[in-house]
């Protein structure tokens, strides 16, 4: 049985693939279009995931799409009419989208695919999220909560598994969403809606919550841990490219024009930082209050957690720390492209304990150097990839490393990655403003073995830290450029199987430091490198780094 | 063919009992979207439908 499942028509698209109920493959279709957060359909994704297995789209015997178009129309009805006078501006747009291509989308897929309309079956937003939480869980019983933007009609579920099967315990309808909420925030901050909102997260660390009684206003929470969200400050219906309304700049000042570059010297960064900390804090209490409220009706002991909201590796720390689960499993592509996994999963009605984010697809070693010879690049094959990589990170000096299949999810976890030493803070900066763009206030994050993740970070690594979606305490002064300024880093742990733990071995036993700087393998803008092309790309425009692929060496 | 596999699925998840008073609506902006289809090409009548749309 060859079954597909896919995400798409909103932001980051993606596919995965099971064979005979057996996870084979995931990848975002960004991997493959190159445009980053691919909004479309994941056909290229999902016809790159059966060329690797030797597969033809025609052996496709079921395809899962995570959400019901037919709902979502519906939704967008509802809404236009709800909000009518106030939506009349969004509406021939949103009804052109919809009624020109969402409407059609299981049609679509056949089409992009060349399969019988008859194998496409739609799915449900939250419950695929749900189930790319908990079937990709090691757990056999757990609570499930999943957070986002919205679905159909839904923003938040309340959900419990057990025995491979889901039932819903409760949901919330828009207006209230957190996503939203954030979103709006977003684009307050002069970020892209559905793009900035991880910088609002970083960004939180320089602040203090001067502004929690504003968003406890915006934001209520009931006994039961339900909430509410105040709809004035938002304008997701008018104006949803912005997201906000008038009524948030008379509570929080004006709006920072779009796309400002960010200093931590403007006289406006102070209370930005603050906004942020007062809408992470607030959200804090109430995921909290949600999983609470869980935990009383599904006495489990762990919990899955999914959706966009779930990226916030802030708030899942605070579940973490004050929740009562004992454990908490969020898996790397807990937002909108995981709904792809939890679709073909919840279709199927099979697990996929997820211990690994090498889904995607793998270089071409061969065509690598054949590429990076015709290009006139210097290439030399190593006999010891690991302790070459080693050799050169101890010297101060960062590595484009690329190693098997390209991740799942946004965050690079050490396949497409970046290295440097963690502990050298010229090179941290060094990298932050030549190779890899980014606000000042985004620390790069950490990757440390397992073995001596007590060393360096408070606790023990989790279900979460392999998958760089929590945040840890760090233990070292020495790692300025992996560390936020109140000391919490978005470390990311490795088992003794990947190669990655070998190699942060080989540096440490060279330069005594543990910790590499790890970050995504991407220029400014892009999406991740996933295959040799992608590699020897990023490798031309950064020609003082050098890659390591596989087991070449090249220098441009 | 598979274009009217969506639309038997549309009528029939509007045909819910909660959902039936959205019928005409979806009805009227159906036919909308049949005249944007139809008016592709056609100068004289483009520019009515994209002033209601």
């Amino acid at each position: 049985m060859i079954a597909l499942g896919l995400s798409g028509g909103y932001h980051d698209a993606a596919a995965a693939l099971l064979v005979d109920g057996e996870l084979v493959g995931a990848l975002q279709e960004e991997r493959i279009s190159r445009i980053k957060h691919d909004p479309g359909l994941p056909i290229g994704a999902a016809l790159a995931l059966l060329a690797q297995q030797g597969l033809s789209p025609q052996d496709v015997e079921s395809v899962f799409f995570h959400e019901d178009p037919y709902a979502h129309l519906e939704r967008v009805l509802l809404w236009s009419l709800r909000s009518f006078p106030k939506g009349l501006k969004a509406f021939p747009q949103a009804m052109r989208k919809q009624l020109g291509s969402d409407l059609w989308v299981l049609d679509s897929i056949a089409e992009g695919l060349g399969i019988p309309r008859s194998r496409v079956h739609k799915g449900e937003h939250h419950r695929s999220h749900a189930a790319s939480a908990y079937l990709c869980s090691p757990f056999e019983h757990a609570a499930i909560l999943t957070v986002d933007g919205v679905g159909e009609h839904h923003s938040t579920g309340l959900w419990e598994g057990k025995e491979e099967r889901i039932s819903c315990l409760g949901q919330l309808e828009l207006p209230h969403s957190l996503g939203l909420l954030w979103a709006g925030v977003t684009g307050w901050m002069g970020l892209a809606v559905n793009r900035g909102e991880h910088e609002v997260m970083g960004l939180a660390a320089h602040g203090q919550p001067r502004f929690a009684q504003v968003f406890e206003r915006w934001l209520t929470q009931s006994a039961d841990g339900s909430f509410e969200v105040d709809p004035a400050p938002l304008a997701w219906l008018s104006d949803p490219e912005r997201g906000f309304g008038p009524a948030m700049e008379q509570a929080l000042g004006p709006a920072r024009a779009f796309n400002a570059r960010w200093s931590l010297e403007d006289p406006d960064f102070q209370l930005r930082a603050d906004v942020a900390a007062s809408l992470q804090a607030r959200t804090n209490q109430v995921l909290l209050g949600l999983t609470q409220a869980l935990h009383q009706r599904t006495g489990s002991a762990n919990l899955c957690v999914a959706g966009g909201v779930a990226l916030n590796c802030r708030a899942i720390s605070h579940i973490q720390q004050h929740g009562p689960f004992e454990h908490v499993f969020v898996q790397p592509a807990a937002g909108d492209a995981g709904g792809a996994l939890g679709a073909v999963l919840s279709g199927l009605g099979v697990r996929a304990p997820m211990e690994h984010a090498a889904w995607g697809v793998p270089c071409d070693v061969d065509r690598a150097r054949a590429l990076a010879e015709e290009l006139g690049m210097k290439v030399e094959r190593v006999e010891d990839p690991v302790q070459r990589a080693a050799e050169h990170l101890a010297q101060g000096q960062a590595l484009a490393w690329v190693q098997g299949r390209c991740e799942w999810g946004p965050r690079g976890l050490g396949n497409r990655a970046i290295l440097a030493s963690a502990a050298d803070e010229g090179l941290g900066a060094r990298l932050s403003t030549q190779v890899k763009p980014r606000a000042p206030f985004r620390p790069f994050a950490p990757v440390v073995s397992n073995t001596s993740f007590s060393t360096h970070f408070e606790g023990a690594p989790d279900l979460c830290t392999p998958f760089m979606t929590t945040l840890r305490q760090s233990r070292n002064a020495r790692s300025p450029a992996t560390t936020h300024v109140d000391g919490s880093a978005r470390v990311q742990s490795v088992g003794e199987q990947d190669v990655l733990h070998e190699l942060l071995a080989a540096f440490e036993q060279r330069s005594g430091h543990g910790v590499l700087l790890n970050t995504s393998l991407n220029g400014p803008g892009d999406p991740a490198v996933a295959r040799e092309t992608d590699a020897l790309a990023w490798g031309m425009a950064h020609p003082t780094t050098p890659m390591l692929i596989d087991d070449l060496w090249i220098q441009t | 063919m598979s274009r009217l596999q969506t639309l038997s699925e549309l009528v029939r998840h509007f045909l819910h009992r909660e959902r039936w008073v959205l019928l005409p609506l979806l009805g009227v902006l159906l036919l909308g979207a049949v005249i944007l289809g139809v008016s592709t090409g056609l100068s004289q009548v483009a520019p009515l439908v994209y002033a209601l749309f």
